[in-house]
């Protein structure tokens, strides 16, 4: 009899025990209603995205040379571009690499801003001014200009695009998670956890860390959406993916000339851009919310 | 929960309002239920400017000069130095305060600076200039004067087409002997050594600096540059030359006040017509021509230009070395559809733009490749050949226009089975490319002073450091047509035709489009004047005075 | 402190000199040569090679990287511009003026409207208001900004005929570019003030100044403001950086002659002396906003004070 029970306290307690940082987070953050609607707006463009093949009623290729600049009607839903090509099957194949563009790069300079960022904060003194000396020559170039730099570089191409990207996002990521650090730095817990002998990577990335990661996270869903307008600008240059990749910054820039006759050109990437910054915002918020240690009871 | 929804849905009224803003105030949109059939816009050819209304008084009847005009260019001439006056929007500028020995017109040389010339022998030449030749700083020209100006721009560098040249050297005060490397007998061979080198005083230019304070000697002269963003030029009072008889159209001024201001967006352009920020634009798009139908403060003025959009295969490629290939992807493109689908041009139908005056129109007359559209016998050549859906690669550069007209040539390719890669490089330096390996296609545009001119840069092997032409060309008779078609003995339509039918025997390039200069100005013009049929000289436009 | 500040203006020079090799170092292995980009397409093959010899181009890797330090930390001569056919430095004393009128009088609408927005939304938290101000941030970043502009123009320019369509004079030519090139920034610090204030709104502390009866304005004022504003802060400095890389799209579309298209000519056309000479200054420019805000960390937290005095004072000791 009381084997049972302490078998079933032991299972019970193993079962809160696996209930990881993850998890909880991930419980927490679809109880709000924002990033409830967050995940769904992005999950029905990501699925769109990559069903278009099925969806998408023309090839982004196909032109229709009878149809050009035609407005939305029943056979082109968005209407079609300069070049006869339907505007709503080149936005679902765009998702594809522009999600793919906006994603990797936040991600990529946010992931590295924020591993030398946590180093540079948590060790001080010497280590510190390093880095921070470092980033100050990593951002006295501004960004656009870094990115067409590095981009005229390397040339066109979408892992190119990718890194030319991501640059910029470095730096002002070390910052922003220095910047914090340096607030939380003098708390007891830290002291605590470092009285006890616990290793410094765990300090960093499981105490520190979950503390001080609000700020970049709002900063990089905010990036998501920006990197995205930024691949729109590297575009006009010239300097982005190759034509005819469908990216939605190309479609920008390929309407940019002709935004008084035919709106609907930078309408409806606008649009579908705006959509999808807006649920990753909302995602962020939720994920915010969810981080911040003080509602969690 | 509820506010959240209610923030979606006010941000998506939001963006929508601002879109739906930016519809109503372009063009109204029409009923857009009905079948897309006929709304293509197609492109328009020429369009005739509307003739000078007699009944009106205008500045060719009296001395008297408009007040001012602005005109709208669409690149930064960077600096106003008198080197290197094809660079963007220079020729536009510089013709009107920068004055040379002579103009060029019609493979003709009219003199200006010059009095005379006289040739002593093959290689000798005397030009004689007038002897009351005066800059606006009130500078004499002199001989002396003419050989610095000619030294200092070979030290710059740019002095670019003067493989004739060899030597100038003062004779007296105010003549000057010209030394040649060879006998003068190709046509326009001296379109840079006379017509495009400016003369200016020597004391001027080494006491100030004509970046930005250049002192010429032209009709006008500038009064304000701003790099960047504009150009003022003011007439001038005193032109040297006073005898009315040899001024030429060229270098009158009807207008007092020119102002050039730059933008690069053409959708800007068409804004600062409607508003009358600006005067005079020749890049309005297709589609807003129509904006400036049936108005009667705007008049509207298309003409062919000379650039055209050459696609030259390299005949050391993979498949492209295969004369059946070439014909297959040159049958494959319909330039028609893609003059309307790249906008701005119009569809090539021979080896050149029927703007130049040595452009034969019998060429178009034949049945080639360029002027036909064939898919089915693309698809049959290609059978004739090795390929076998291998990805060949387009080279062009990632100006808008050019990269336009490089993805619906793919998709011509791709209809008839031909896989392609675009490659994209930087306009500035397209030229580079030419000589490296890798290519397949290779899609430019060129200009030039005639349509043989034109052609230099694709079928001269003189012009490239490996010795072959463009598209690595090495073919002897190519070579002999072409130099015996410049010398100005044989010049005229059958040894240019005959150079034309061998290209086209032979399969070493296409035409695809070339380009129409869309003008939209004030109706105040009575009359536009284009230097040479390409450059806008607004002082020597006609006016109405009433 | 005094050490401090010293230490960062030394750091500066090294900071300097990194920047200007970098920027070499990537113009000398970036494809592509001045010479043609000078001459144009129609010059053949052999007055290009002349050119580029002519211009130094050819010579090998650290004679140009030495000839470039010498002329530059030594002579303080920044060069030619191959382009503009003047001294760099000259061109950018004209240009210069512009793009950080524009620059500085974005930051400055970004902070103030940026900082009423947030604390609006972030102090009314989940409710309408907050939800409202978000959307209305959210759309204007969403929003391309050269859409922004065209839009702008045809309703003040062409419809209203208020204010001219492009160029620069008087005032009335900045009043657009002014206001598309902060709306991004407005909406970027509304969003980070909302959030930090969301964050020290759940501290103890406020609570504490409630319950003592203080007044709204002055909770916010005094308690949350100052504890917010770090990340704030951050984002400020950052922006600057931002602002003059968007330059180049604005001026661009209003036709504003400023650094922006400076730089994006001076690359396309590889005017190295240009290209160099401009990074450099904005390398030095942006080290300086930096060195500010990070004495401004010190001037608004006093922990951080109390670290670089406590660190000064063990010095001693």
């Amino acid at each position: 009899m009381t084997k049972t029970i302490v078998k079933q306290e032991k299972t019970q307690i193993e079962k809160i025990e696996k209930s990881s940082f993850f998890k909880e987070t991930m419980q927490r953050m679809v109880k709000g209603a924002g990033a409830k609607v967050g995940v769904a707006l992005l999950a029905v463009i990501v699925i769109s995205c990559l069903l278009a093949d099925y969806i998408a009623p023309f090839s982004p290729t196909e032109m229709d040379f009878t149809a050009l600049f035609a407005k939305p009607n029943a056979r082109h839903i968005f209407g079609t571009d300069g070049m006869g090509r339907d505007i709503f099957s080149r936005i679902l194949y765009g998702g594809r690499y522009s999600l793919a563009l906006g994603l990797s790069a936040s991600l990529l300079g946010t992931a590295v801003g924020i591993i030398i960022g946590s180093i540079a904060g948590y060790f001080g003194k010497k280590v510190e001014t390093v880095i921070m000396r470092v980033m100050d020559i990593w951002s006295s170039i501004p960004t656009l200009l870094l990115s067409i730099l590095i981009a005229t570089a390397l040339g066109e191409g979408f892992f190119n695009t990718i890194l030319a990207l991501a640059v910029g996002e470095v730096p002002v990521c070390v910052r922003l998670i220095r910047g914090q650090i340096l607030k939380e730095r003098c708390k007891e817990y830290l002291e605590a956890a470092e009285s006890i002998n616990c290793p410094k990577a765990v300090i960093m990335f499981q105490h520190l860390l979950p503390n001080v990661i609000s700020p970049v996270i709002v900063h990089m869903t905010m990036g998501i959406g920006s990197t995205i307008t930024m691949a729109a600008t590297l575009s006009y240059i010239g300097l982005g993916v190759k034509p005819p990749t469908p990216e939605w910054g190309a479609l920008l820039s390929d309407a940019r000339a002709h935004i008084l006759n035919y709106p609907h050109l930078i309408m409806f990437p606008g649009f579908v851009i705006a959509l999808t910054v807006l649920a990753i915002n909302l995602i962020g918020d939720g994920l915010r919310d969810a981080l911040d240690p003080k509602l969690r009871s | 929960m509820k506010k959240r929804f209610v923030s979606l849905l006010l941000a998506l009224c939001l963006i929508l309002t601002l879109a739906a803003c930016g519809g109503s105030k372009g063009k109204p949109t029409g009923d857009s239920s009905e079948p897309p059939a006929n709304e293509s816009p197609s492109p328009v050819q020429e369009v005739t400017p509307p003739p000078v209304d007699t009944a009106r008084r205008t500045t060719a009847d009296t001395d008297e000069r408009y007040p001012k005009v602005v005109i709208g260019l669409n690149s930064d001439p960077q600096n106003l130095s008198p080197f290197d006056p094809n660079a963007a929007s220079k020729p536009y500028i510089f013709f009107e305060f920068y004055e040379c020995l002579f103009d060029l017109e019609n493979n003709e040389y009219i003199p200006v600076m010059a009095e005379s010339f006289e040739h002593i022998d093959d290689l000798h030449t005397q030009v004689k200039i007038y002897d009351y030749i005066y800059d606006h700083a009130g500078n004499h020209i002199t001989a002396d004067d003419v050989v610095f100006s000619y030294q200092t721009l070979l030290d710059s560098g740019f002095a670019i087409k003067y493989s004739a040249f060899a030597d100038i050297k003062k004779v007296d005060d105010y003549t000057v002997e010209f030394t040649w490397n060879y006998p003068l007998d190709s046509v326009g061979v001296l379109e840079f050594p006379w017509c495009r080198t400016f003369i200016f005083s020597q004391k001027a230019y080494e006491e100030g600096n004509f970046a930005t304070n250049p002192v010429g000697t032209g009709p006008y002269k500038v009064t304000h540059f701003t790099s960047g963003s504009k150009v003022v030029l003011e007439a001038v009072d005193n032109y040297w030359q006073k005898d009315e008889s040899k001024i030429s159209d060229r270098h009158k001024a009807k207008v007092q006040t020119i102002e050039y201001t730059i933008n690069t967006e053409a959708a800007q352009h068409v804004i600062a017509l409607k508003s009358g920020a600006i005067d005079f634009s020749q890049v309005v798009p297709d589609e807003n021509l129509k904006d400036f139908e049936g108005n009667e403060d705007f008049s509207i003025y298309v003409t062919p230009a000379s650039r055209t959009f050459f696609m030259t295969p390299n005949v050391e490629g993979a498949f492209t070395s295969d004369i059946n290939f070439r014909k297959a992807v040159f049958y494959a493109i319909d330039n028609e559809a893609l003059a309307t689908a790249t906008g701005g041009t119009v569809a090539a139908k021979a080896l050149g733009s029927g703007f130049f005056s040595d452009y034969q129109k019998s060429w178009e007359d034949e049945k080639t490749y360029i002027n036909t559209y064939d898919p089915e016998l693309a698809k049959e050549l290609l059978k004739q050949t090795s390929y076998n859906g291998e990805t060949i690669m387009i080279l062009t550069s990632n100006a808008e226009l050019h990269k336009n007209i490089a993805t619906v040539v793919q998709n011509f390719l791709t209809n008839v089975g031909i896989n392609s890669d675009l490659t994209l490089v930087e306009p500035a330096q397209l030229g580079n490319y030419t000589t490296q390996e890798g290519w397949d296609l290779f899609i430019h545009d060129l200009g030039g002073g005639s349509q043989l001119g034109a052609w230099n840069r694709v079928f001269n092997r003189d012009e490239f450091a490996n010795g072959k032409a463009f598209g690595f060309i090495y073919d002897d008779t190519l070579q002999n047509l072409y130099k015996d078609a410049l010398k100005v003995a044989n010049y005229g339509p059958e040894s240019i035709t005959e150079l034309h039918n061998y290209v086209l025997e032979n399969a070493y390039a296409t035409t695809l489009v070339c380009g129409k200069l869309n003008m939209v100005y004030n109706s105040d013009i009575a009359n536009i004047f284009l230097r040479e049929g390409a450059y806008l000289l607004p002082g020597s436009c006609d006016y109405y005075l009433d | 402190m005094a050490e401090y500040i010293l230490k960062r203006c030394l750091a500066l020079i090294i900071i300097v000199f990194a920047t200007a090799f970098i920027i070499f170092t990537i113009l000398y292995f970036t494809p592509g040569d001045p010479a043609r980009a000078l001459l144009g397409a129609s010059a053949s093959d052999a007055e290009v090679a002349a050119m580029n010899e002519a211009l130094g181009v050819n010579r090998p890797y650290l004679v140009q990287l030495g000839d470039f330090f010498y002329d530059t930390f030594i002579r303080f001569d920044f060069g030619e511009s191959w382009v503009y056919g003047r001294p760099v430095y000259e061109e950018l004393a004209a240009r210069l003026p512009r793009t950080v009128l524009i620059g500085l009088s974005a930051m400055v609408l970004n902070l103030f409207f940026g900082l009423l927005l947030g604390i609006f939304a972030g102090t009314h938290g989940s409710k309408w208001q907050d939800s409202l101000t978000m959307a209305i941030a959210m759309v204007f970043i969403s929003c391309p900004d050269f859409w922004v502009a065209l839009m702008m123009i045809v309703l003040f320019s062409l419809k209203l005929g208020w204010l001219p369509p492009y160029g620069i004079g008087g005032p009335e030519y900045y009043i657009m570019p002014i206001i598309c090139a902060s709306l991004g920034g407005i909406a970027v610090n509304a969003r980070q003030t909302r959030s930090s204030i969301l964050e020290v709104y759940r501290e103890d502390y406020i609570t504490t100044a409630r319950s003592k009866g203080q007044r709204e304005s002055v909770v916010v004022r005094r308690h949350m403001l100052p504890n917010a504003l770090m990340p704030i802060i951050t984002t400020i400095g950052t922006g600057f950086s931002r602002i003059v890389a968007g330059s180049a799209v604005i001026e661009t579309v209003f036709s504003i002659p400023g650094v922006g298209t400076y730089m994006l000519s001076a690359i396309n056309g590889r005017d190295y002396p240009a290209v160099r000479a401009s990074v450099l200054f904005f390398a030095v420019f942006t080290c300086i906003v930096m060195l500010v805000v990070d004495l401004m960390y010190a001037f608004v937290d006093p922990r951080i004070k109390a670290q670089y005095s406590r660190v000064r004072r063990a010095k001693v000791q």
